[in-house]
């Protein structure tokens, strides 16, 4: 199995401030031009509510919504404790079969709060996997396939 | 795409060897073809490259144009050649930076750059 891929950043305030930062006013800080499906054209980076179908209980979704009004999923969260953390499938650009996992947790660490990001479940990408966990990892990776391209 | 411009400008042994030049002064388009094995007409067109890709500015000195390093252009391959996650998680770090008293000087880098950690074999 891939190894995860895992970051942390600590910020220096409360896991509740964090966590609500994070989650609820993601498109004040997310890097929506870079980062996003429609790049330039991305208006919007939200967790939406979407009630489940045949008496599923009620999901989060986090969706990109385009300058045309396309919304991209990009993950259905599965587990969701606040200010602990959550766990969600990701899989933005991509259909729900390749959706790897990433799980996002807040943990108080002195007068702030250590936020750490995995990123796991690499082998729903196939002969891919290790190309694409590369990009995530290091971009050096994607500038060595530019010049070997 | 921006970095796209910058990998092009740098794929060139001797506008690294300018770069590398203007790294240690500022200099003029003939102060740089004496020391650089080719012309001065071929500086000008490496210098003309380099300015497009936002590696180096010129300001001028009477009739004379001094080029120094411009640092945009390494920014954009900066920020492409970082991992995917460290942009958000940057930004993120960031979001929290808003104290009235930010004197970090000019706004480079950052001491909490999200970092890899070491990996504990899971999964």
């Amino acid at each position: 199995m891939m190894d995860p891929v895992m970051k942390d950043v600590w910020i220096p305030v409360s896991a509740e401030v964090a966590f609500k930062r994070f989650t609820d006013e993601l498109r004040s800080w997310w890097p929506m031009a870079t980062h996003s499906v429609s790049r330039e054209n991305c208006r919007d980076v939200r967790f939406d509510s979407r009630s489940g179908a045949d008496g599923d209980p009620e999901s989060r979704i986090l969706v990109e919504e385009d300058a045309e009004g396309t919304i991209h999923t990009w993950g259905i969260v599965g587990h969701w404790d606040p200010p602990r953390g959550f766990i969600m499938s990701w899989h933005p650009g991509r259909g729900p079969e390749e959706a790897q996992e990433i799980e996002i947790s807040f943990e108080p660490e002195g007068e702030g709060t250590r936020v750490r990001l995995a990123h796991r479940g690499w082998e729903a990408l196939g002969e891919r996997a290790a190309e694409i966990r590369g990009r995530y990892d290091d971009g050096w990776i994607g500038v060595l396939q530019l010049f070997a391209g | 795409m921006a970095y796209e411009e910058t990998l092009d400008a740098l794929a060139d042994g001797t506008r690294r060897q300018i770069l590398a030049l203007l790294r240690e002064q500022p200099r003029s388009v003939g102060a740089l073809a004496e020391v650089l094995p080719v012309s001065q007409p071929a500086v000008s067109q490496h210098l003309r490259i380099l300015r497009e890709a936002k590696l180096v500015w010129a300001t001028r000195d009477g009739a004379r144009r001094i080029y120094h390093l411009d640092t945009e252009g390494l920014d954009s391959l900066r920020a492409y050649v970082a991992s995917f996650w460290d942009g958000p998680l940057h930004a993120f770090r960031s979001s929290f930076d808003e104290e009235p008293t930010r004197d970090k000087g000019s706004g480079q880098g950052s001491p909490t750059r999200p970092r890899v950690i070491e990996e504990e074999g899971e999964g």
